[in-house]
């Protein structure tokens, strides 16, 4: 009976569909959810569209909305999406976890290293997560334990793992290395740890004084530093973390999506991908990296991601 | 050939909401006749109008508008085929219109050209009063003012019949007499008749060239409006037409024109008539009829000064009178006075 | 007057707009409370955060509404009872918020009185708590102050007019008896409606706790809504959504329940007062400083933020001060670079849409009052207003997240089942003017039935059309708390593009974005206050 009504409320607004115009149908364009930052997304998928003449549409959000996002269709029936290209490994190992992934092997997978390559799914760029720091602040930074410092309390600034996909890989990497752990956490949330939403969020709150310093993704921090911003990037002694930005094809998606995942991989698109300030995957594309990285063992990390936000979530609801 | 009257209405009943507001009522109005239909609320006189200008579907009976039917047998005219104006209770100004645009909007509809209907929406303002306030919006506009717009709109049109449904209530006193004069001169000259809804006697009796007395959906008295306010056929039609007492008393004799009443003991001849009936009648006595000083007795109730008249309440045997007496108050009240009767009419006891 | 053939289109129109707009979406919202949470109502209800959520909700709603109420009665006292001659400019200084969208007010306030804020590069002044419950409370008051100046303003001269305290003043009361034996009494039924609104709009902000409450840890329901809808994949999370959308419905209910009960809004007031005739010529001295407190308060509360927010959308990168040397376009072309036109098309096309449909609903809606006499369908309506955005948004995203979702076409519905009563607000309002006799007089004067639609019904409900459409066009621009959480890949409204954007931290594009997005809803507001102009001149309102 419900089901009825329903599709008579659903016949009714139709005549709104014509008006307003909307177009939704399976032999469409290729769907790609991505959490990637808008400009390289969009230089990567123009070339894309130029050289194959298909047709790409991007819903682009961050992480956190991004996994809602898909949460929702899986209740409501089913991914809708044809590609998923993320921010971490973490948020991407659930949909592997889930079967939803489609294994194969793309042409261009060789290379990516195998540090970052699945079976169903590959980096694409890599990802610096630094300190930024005030540039008048008084005592500068130089390892992560400075954060930690009592002169910084309720000064220091963090994005919200639950948001950003970056700042989920950061946790996991302090929750998985012997010398941080959670108590790394638990010591900044005494300091009076604060979240924000976003890397850049972190960047511009120090710009503006109301931080000291913050957690940040290297590419964040050096975009304002080149508009003027009075900030300094302060990249950790014992390395920044690094991490992959991975890209997957949803099972039956169909030719269209595999043939996009392939070009991310290739020479071409990993330059664009270096043109838009991300280092890029592919070790034979000429990149500058600011300073020592630190990898982290995703595998170990990889069924964790829930207990991880959890966690994190604990600690700073004291 | 005599000519058709401007507007007859035969047997007309129409309810509204299951209730009957006309139940078969007959009324005529000829040419350069003013009918003023006096009524209180309710009794029609507004449904009345509204089945004549057609807002209203009737049940049943004619309308015939210069002697054509626009309703009845052979369908129903809309109401603008209708040769009929009307005034609205509440002015019914078009607030998005200036007066000038209002007052033109009847020529416009009926293919005056453009610059000739503006020219003739002039001269009506100007006739009612208010040319200098053309270009005003009825919201810029006083209470009179509006009034006198929607009296030019009427104008416009001229049509057989002018309705005018209570139009100066709001007003005051003088504006009213300058509107009602211009009411008469106008609609004598269209050669139209005009029905004149209202609810005030004086204003009635004023107005009319004939009245019409209404209750319950029907037309119970009409007549020249002297007529029906010495021979009213009812006390209810005598106190409807202005101050009336009744009293009771006995018919001794009954000439042409004259009648001998026997009140609280006394013989009096009076003129007058009326039911022909005998026995203990029903008199009603209008203020003017009666005078201080005379055989009858009485006593001082109230005492009202008026300026140019003096009203006293009396306390009689057989009920309460009103006397009209000229000049300053000479009793007060308490005083045991006599009284005198000039005139009764006799009606048919309640 | 007339017993005409009952034509059902109307009546058939309006209930199944209802049904389908509200009843059934509300209807899927409640059941899925009962479906689709795995743990008890009671347990998601006792979890601390959720507790938290819902008390924060509460009391800054309820301290909103005691701000506001306080602020919008002194200032209509005060400025509604002051000469014609600077009355209007102080009307405008209090109206002004109104043309801002919750959160570009939230972020322009941030960018003027936050640390490294516009006040802070001058004097290094900062405002203490501006984020948290505190900034929070302030700014939504600020928002939430012309709605309540309005409806206390219009009672002010219906019902309070000048004359009754001057009567009550020679009786031998005081200024101070006479407010309260006499003014405040007789607002009363417009505080009790007003302060209702005020709270309906502040347990609605979505917006304003977005900028200024979750970054300092300060959560209300309607963003606990959004990060667990759109921000989170667990399960449990869409569990606690379900809850606490039903949950802001019932306490919605219960307020506005409550409030209509016990406003007693049959005391109908005796007559409308044109002007303050009796009214004495108020003080120089007071003149002056009521403009002063007025012109101060349009000052911090309006002018300096959007001045800060227009500084930093020209300034070259956050942190360096906004002096011309520094100034670019750069963020202009950003903010605009990408989805952003898409999602302007977007704003434009759902709002003109939403805006037109709510026309024909709103006229059917009154065409079956006019006939049936009765008010319920109305007040159903109207209740759809008064439930908070997330709520109805969930409630759309259940009854038809599963045909709808990605399409434009959810959001244009959600849009019509909030909007509906806000359209029919100035539509009934203006049907009213249009009397029988009204019409009467045209077909007497010689005018047919179309004639006298085109010639009379049309251009005198005009106006009303006009502002109507206007407004819901200017709310649907607004709108951020639905849209943000029904939108899907190309279906980003220029709203929730900017708020997407402020997440991203980039504070100078953000506020260019903020900037342009304001700049369209006061182009839009224009024709809105020359349509205002004609109509009061018409006399109608």
């Amino acid at each position: 009976m419900t089901l009825r009504f329903r599709s008579a409320v659903l016949a009714l607004l139709v005549s709104a569909a014509l008006l307003v115009g909307c177009g939704d149908d399976a032999d469409g364009p290729i769907r790609l959810y991505t959490s990637v930052t808008e400009g390289t997304v969009n230089a990567v998928v123009e070339l894309f569209e130029e050289r194959t003449e298909l047709e790409v549409e991007v819903f682009r959000a961050p992480t956190g909305e991004v996994a809602a996002r898909i949460a929702a269709e899986q209740r409501e029936g089913g991914i809708q999406a044809d590609v998923l290209w993320l921010t971490d490994p973490l948020t991407m190992q659930q949909y592997a976890a889930d079967d939803v992934l489609q294994a194969w092997s793309p042409s261009g997978a060789d290379a990516v290293p195998d540090a970052y390559a699945t079976e169903t799914f590959w980096g694409t760029r890599i990802l610096s997560m630094v300190i930024v720091q005030g540039r008048d602040i008084d005592r500068p930074l130089s390892a992560w334990d400075d954060l930690t410092d009592d002169a910084y309390r309720n000064a220091i600034a963090t994005p919200d793992p639950g948001f950003a996909g970056s700042a989920l890989a950061v946790l996991g990497y302090f929750a998985s290395a012997p010398e941080y752990g959670f108590d790394y956490y638990e010591q900044l949330a005494d300091n009076g740890l604060v979240v924000v939403n976003a890397p850049g969020e972190v960047v511009t709150g120090v710009a503006e004084g109301r931080f000291d310093a913050g957690i940040t993704l290297d590419f964040s921090a050096r975009n304002a530093v080149a508009k003027g911003s009075p900030i300094d990037i302060v990249w950790p002694s014992s390395g920044a973390v690094a991490i992959y930005s991975p890209i997957a094809v949803v099972d039956g998606a169909g030719s269209g999506a595999e043939q996009f995942l392939e070009h991310v991989l290739t020479e071409e698109a990993q330059v664009a991908i270096a043109d838009t300030g991300w280092q890029p995957i592919r070790t034979d594309v000429p990149w500058d990296v600011g300073g020592p990285q630190v990898s982290v063992d995703w595998a170990a990390l990889f069924d964790q991601r829930q207990d991880l936000l959890d966690r994190f979530q604990a600690i700073l609801d004291g | 050939m005599v000519s058709a009257p401007a507007l007859e209405c035969r047997g007309l009943s129409m309810s509204y909401n299951s209730t009957e507001v006309l139940r078969g009522l007959d009324l005529e109005a000829d040419r350069g006749e003013t009918v003023a239909l006096l009524g209180p609320s309710g009794s029609g006189k507004t449904s009345l109008l509204a089945a004549i200008a057609g807002f209203v579907p009737i049940d049943a009976g004619s309308i015939l508008i210069d002697g054509q039917a626009v309703v009845g047998t052979g369908g129903e005219q809309p109401p603008e085929q209708r040769s009929v104006s009307m005034v609205f209770q509440n002015y019914a100004l078009w607030p998005h219109m200036i007066a000038a645009e209002i007052v033109a909007y009847p020529l416009a509809r009926a293919g005056v050209e453009k610059a000739e209907a503006a020219a003739q929406a002039q001269r009506l303002l100007e006739r009612v009063g208010i040319g200098g306030l053309a270009a005003r919006y009825p919201s810029e506009l006083s209470g009179g003012q509006q009034q006198r717009v929607g009296l030019a709109r009427a104008l416009a049109k001229s049509p057989a019949v002018y309705l005018f449904d209570e139009p100066t209530a709001h007003l005051d006193a003088a504006l009213r007499a300058v509107l009602q004069e211009e009411l008469i001169d106008r609609q004598h000259e269209a050669g139209a008749a005009a029905l004149y809804a209202t609810h005030d006697p004086q204003e009635a009796l004023a107005v009319a060239d004939r009245l019409a007395l209404m209750r319950d959906g029907r037309v119970v008295q009409t007549g020249p409006p002297h007529e029906v306010y010495d021979q009213p056929v009812d006390a209810w039609a005598a106190r409807l037409t202005g101050p009336a007492e009744v009293i009771e008393a006995e018919m001794i004799e009954r000439r042409p024109d004259v009648v001998t009443l026997r009140i609280a003991g006394v013989d009096v001849a009076v003129a007058g008539g009326g039911a022909d009936v005998d026995g203990v009648v029903t008199a009603v006595v209008r203020p003017e009829w009666a005078s201080l000083g005379g055989r009858l007795p009485g006593t001082v109730h109230r005492v009202r000064y008026t300026g140019p008249r003096t009203m006293v309440l009396l306390d009689t045997p057989v009920g309460r009178v009103w006397v009209d007496s000229a000049r300053e108050p000479t009793v007060q009240p308490g005083d045991e006075t006599g009284w005198s009767l000039e005139r009764v009419w006799l009606v048919a006891t309640p | 007057m007339r017993p005409r053939i009952r034509r059902p289109g109307p009546l058939l129109l309006v209930l199944v707009a209802l049904l389908a707009l509200i009843v059934f979406p509300l209807y899927e919202l409640v059941r899925g409370v009962f479906t689709e949470t795995d743990a008890s109502v009671v347990d998601v209800l006792a979890s601390p955060a959720l507790r938290e959520a819902a008390f924060g909700t509460l009391w800054s709603a309820l301290a909103v509404t005691a701000l506001t109420l306080t602020g919008a009665t002194a200032a209509a006292l005060v400025i509604e009872r002051s000469p014609r001659r600077i009355r209007r400019w102080m009307r405008i200084g209090v109206l002004l918020p109104l043309l801002l969208p919750p959160f570009v007010s939230a972020l322009s306030w941030v960018t003027a009185y936050g640390r490294g804020g516009l006040v802070d590069d001058l004097i290094s002044v900062t405002m203490p708590g501006l984020f948290g419950p505190f900034g929070v409370v302030l700014v939504i008051t600020v928002n939430a102050l012309p709605l309540a100046y309005l409806v206390v303003a219009a009672a002010l001269a219906t019902r309070a007019d000048a004359d009754l305290e001057l009567a009550a003043r020679s009786a031998g009361a005081d200024a101070a008896t006479v407010l309260r034996t006499v003014t405040l009494p007789a607002l009363r039924p417009a505080l009790v409606g007003g302060g209702a609104l005020v709270f309906v709009v502040a347990i609605n902000a979505f917006g304003i706790p977005a900028v200024l409450g979750t970054p300092a840890g300060f959560t209300t329901v309607t963003t606990r809504i959004y990060r667990d809808l759109a921000f989170s994949a667990d399960p449990a999370a869409f569990s606690r959504v379900l809850v606490l959308a039903a949950l802001l419905v019932l306490v919605t209910l219960i307020v506005v329940g409550t409030a209509d009960a016990t406003a007693g809004s049959r005391r109908r007031p005796l007559h409308r007062v044109e002007t303050p005739s009796a009214l004495p010529a108020t003080p120089r001295r007071r003149d002056r400083i009521a403009l002063a407190v007025v012109g101060g308060y349009t000052l911090v509360a309006t002018v300096i933020p959007v001045l800060a927010l227009v500084l930093m959308a020209l300034t070259r990168a956050v942190g360096v001060t906004p002096t011309p040397n520094n100034w670019t376009t750069a963020n202009f072309a950003e903010a605009w670079s990408g989805g952003t036109w898409r999602a302007m098309g977007n704003s434009v096309v759902i709002s003109g849409v939403a805006a037109l449909v709510v026309l024909v609903l709103a006229g059917g809606l009154i065409l079956v009052e006019r006939k049936l006499a009765t008010r319920p369908l109305g007040t159903v309506a109207a209740l759809s207003f008064a439930v908070p955005g997330s709520a109805l948004a969930v409630a759309m995203l259940l009854a038809y997240g599963p045909w709808l979702r990605d399409t434009v076409l959810l959001i244009l519905v959600a849009y019509l089942a909030k909007f509906w009563a806000l359209g029919h607000r100035p539509l009934a309002g203006a049907a009213t003017s249009l009397s029988a006799d009204v019409v009467w007089a045209a077909r007497v004067s010689g005018a047919d039935r179309t004639t006298t639609l085109r010639t009379v019904i049309v251009p005198m409900l005009r106006p009303a059309v006009i502002a109507a459409w206007l407004l819901v066009f200017l709310f649907g621009l607004h709108e951020l708390t639905m849209s943000s959480l029904l939108y899907g890949p190309d279906t980003a409204t220029l709203a929730v593009v900017t708020l997407n954007l402020q997440q991203l931290g980039d504070a100078t594009v953000t506020s260019a974005l903020a900037v342009a997005l304001t700049a369209i809803v006061a182009l839009a507001a224009v024709p809105l206050v020359w349509v205002w102009r004609s109509w009061t001149r018409m006399g109608a309102r």
